[in-house]
């Protein structure tokens, strides 16, 4: 770098660097540091405690229960997702009537607020005078209990994260898919391809290095989803949707286990950043 | 020229008298001067979890009001309600603490208090009148009292009086009386398989909600946790068969009950009961406030009744008090004045802003013209009534999981914080898991807590 670069480029990368170190770095060695003390409703004086916060976790049931839920539902949703969003982007690709009004109307529930999105799902799915609840009872499948047993508060956590993310993993395909030229679609259809071979030889190989982008993004954000699920389900019913998030805003904030609820927090971020940074070298050898 | 300049001395004002009387004057008014100083840009910091706008309109004027009194200023800092504990903490903790705090659940005001973080009340509650508050409020620690309670919260049953009437039916007495209410209140008007309005409404989801409005059918039932040396008896010989009855009437009375209980939180409970879609809901006075300003059709069609035991041998009300305390700091002194101020002469003031809600923790204000004067609590009176009758009667107990134990500690809390009833009942109900083992679960869960 010469040197009258560097009177540029450091005004200019300062500011950043300050706020990730303080608002970034500072906090996360905090709370790498509070999950080695045992540390008390706030109040007690923090007693070192090394690894004995993280041993304590380790043999918690609720924490393999967290860790299992957290990994479902985000490779649930990331899989839908995907399949959802390439499907749609492939639709809004044709020429239609309607075309950019429909792709308009795609991205709405992925600019609605969360709180709107939960809100508005739970007002659908209520059990009495939900509108998806009666049209269900009226089509003959029974009154339908969406939060109420494990399996279906979990599938409906998923149904709604599906819903408000899938628009962000559409809009990028469809992105992508605008940067395939006409042409070689031409060629590959007098070539006499059947459209099934177009979209394996041609378009997801164009499509791949957005995926493996969007897999990642959409992995650490699932992964880390708090809002969504609490505001639904706040983990329950039985501890069937809570996961590590959860399981940390609870031992923290509810029961005030600081020590606990940070190493739940730090052992989920080691987690994600190894499987980030295996997933990394997988893709990056590929390429 | 001599004898004129004498003169002059002794009747006018000589320069070294002037010095005198100015150095004196000078010396008085710098006696009082930083006591004046001090008062004029003193600050007093209160945290307060009772957002309601009403009562954040009344803390604004009375602040302003004692500012122009005293010359200090007080700023108020307003959290959701619950909250005001771990941002209280974290100030103590951060050496920048707050001087006053209103407050809930008792353990955790006596952890701060056995920390040595809190200043001791006992002083003003006996200038006040310690005879003059309800039962089990005070919460004495080491002979101390340390906070000052304004609020009952208790939690009840209001029921739809007309509804009620309509069907020939009387306030439950018995668990079984409830679950047949329950039953027949339960209608489907129009045929078609979705009942228009249900028996009762009871969360049994994540949440403290369900300690709160869920348990008093156990206290009544007469249901402990600990004993008085803190062993669990939860599944001891004498209070699991209770436990498991409560279980199986919990389980009959869901029946009667909406889809979506384990999603509902605290002021769900009103709504079920102001949208018309339940005929009973469980909560404290606040649902009144409800009542009147979102379904004012139906401000003369309920009433209020206690938790019933099994056997309507006793009844229950959940406890859920709110108080004030005062952290330790260098202005405890004038945090006290203000404090005694706000309480003495401006308590009626506090209770107007939600008459029905705030329900009194000191006797005498029942009997205060202003208080009993409030168009609120004259307009229900009956219901007031009835709340007040819970503080009076013989068998009424006044329980919840935070005051288990032989002692206020703050571990009774965590078992709520951990949702050990939530998860108990949905292990029954959701689960179909058999009662027994359930209280079993919740059982152990409550050792865990207490080995912590």
């Amino acid at each position: 770098m010469k040197l009258k670069d560097k009177h540029i480029i450091i005004p200019f990368l300062a500011p950043g660097v300050l706020v990730t170190f303080f608002f970034i770095i500072v906090p996360l060695y905090m709370a790498i540091r509070l999950s080695f003390f045992h540390l008390e409703s706030y109040i007690s004086t923090p007693t070192f405690v090394g690894f004995g916060n993280y041993i304590r976790i380790f043999h918690e049931p609720s924490f393999w229960n967290a860790l299992g839920n957290g990994l479902f539902y985000s490779l649930v949703s990331i899989a839908l997702q995907v399949v959802v969003g390439i499907a749609l982007a492939l639709v809004l690709n044709e020429a239609f009537k309607g075309k950019t009004f429909l792709r308009g109307l795609t991205l709405l529930p992925y600019i609605l607020p969360t709180v709107v999105v939960a809100l508005t799902w739970q007002w659908m799915l209520d059990g009495t005078i939900g509108v998806i609840t009666i049209a269900a009872h009226k089509v003959g499948l029974g009154r339908i209990n969406w939060f109420e047993t494990p399996r279906m508060a979990m599938f409906t956590v998923i149904l709604v994260s599906v819903w408000t993310w899938t628009p962000f993993v559409t809009t990028c395909f469809l992105a992508a898919l605008q940067t395939i030229p006409p042409d070689l679609l031409d060629a590959a259809k007098v070539d006499g391809t059947s459209a099934w071979q177009r979209f394996i030889y041609i378009t997801l190989p164009v499509l791949k290095p957005i995926l493996v982008i969007i897999i990642l993004l959409r992995g650490i954000w699932m992964f880390n989803k708090f809002d969504v699920i609490w505001l639904l389900t706040r983990g329950g019913p039985l501890g069937a949707t809570e996961h590590l998030p959860i399981l940390t805003y609870q031992k923290a904030f509810q029961t005030y286990d600081v020590g606990g609820g940070t190493a739940v927090a730090t052992i989920s971020f080691v987690f994600l950043a190894v499987v980030v940074s295996i997933y990394l070298k997988i893709f990056a050898r590929e390429e | 020229m001599e004898t004129k300049r004498r003169v002059r001395k002794s009747r006018g004002l000589s320069r070294r008298k002037f010095l005198k009387i100015a150095g004196a004057a000078g010396a008085v008014a710098m006696v009082p001067a930083p006591f004046v100083h001090a008062k004029k840009n003193l600050t007093l910091r209160v945290i307060n979890q009772e957002p309601d706008p009403n009562t954040l309109k009344f803390f604004e004027k009375a602040f302003a009001e004692y500012e122009e009194k005293t010359g200090i200023k007080v700023m108020l800092d307003t959290v959701p309600g619950g909250e005001a504990f771990p941002k209280l903490a974290a100030s103590i903790k951060a050496g920048n603490p707050y001087h006053i705090g209103n407050m809930l659940v008792a353990g955790n005001i006596m952890l701060m208090a056995g920390e040595g973080w809190l200043m001791p009340l006992t002083g003003m509650i006996k200038r006040i009148g310690m005879d003059d508050f309800g039962p089990n409020i005070l919460f004495p620690m080491k002979g101390e009292v340390w906070w000052y309670p304004y609020d009952y919260n208790f939690a009840h049953w209001f029921y739809r009086t007309d509804v009620f009437k309509e069907k020939g039916l009387k306030p439950p007495k018995t668990w079984g009386e409830f679950v047949d209410c329950a039953k027949a209140c339960t209608v489907d008007k129009n045929n078609d398989g979705i009942p228009d309005m249900y028996g009762a409404v009871l969360g049994i989801g994540n949440g403290q909600w369900v300690d709160w409005l869920g348990t008093g059918f156990m206290w009544a039932e007469g249901v402990k946790f600990f004993d008085d040396d803190w062993n669990v008896i939860f599944d001891g010989p004498e209070m699991k068969p209770k436990v498991v009855a409560y279980l199986k009437f919990f389980k009959d009375l869901y029946g009667y009950m909406p889809p979506g209980m384990t999603q509902i939180v605290w002021g769900d409970h009103i709504k079920h009961f102001i949208s018309e879609r339940v005929a009973m809901a469980p909560y404290c006075g606040r649902f009144v406030h409800h009542v009147d300003r979102y379904a004012p059709h139906l401000a003369d069609k309920f009433g209020a009744f206690a938790y019933p035991s099994s056997d309507g041998s006793q009844f229950a009300i959940g406890h859920g008090y709110d108080g004030w305390v005062i952290p330790k700091t260098k202005q405890a002194k004038e945090a006290e004045q203000l404090l005694e101020w706000l309480v003495t002469e401006k308590i009626v003031d506090f209770y107007a802003t939600l008459p029905v809600h705030y329900q009194p923790t000191r006797l005498s204000i029942y009997e205060d013209p202003r208080w009993k004067s409030l168009p609120m609590v004259q307009k229900y009176w009956n219901v007031v009534q009835e709340m007040k009758g819970f503080l009076t009667r013989k068998d009424i107990v006044i329980d919840m999981t935070d005051l288990q134990g032989p002692e206020i500690d703050p571990r009774p809390g965590k078992i709520s914080r951990k949702f050990v009833i939530p998860t108990m009942l949905q292990n029954h109900i959701l689960k179909g898991l058999p009662p027994e083992e359930c209280v079993d679960i919740a059982a152990n869960a409550m050792r865990e807590v207490m080995k912590e």
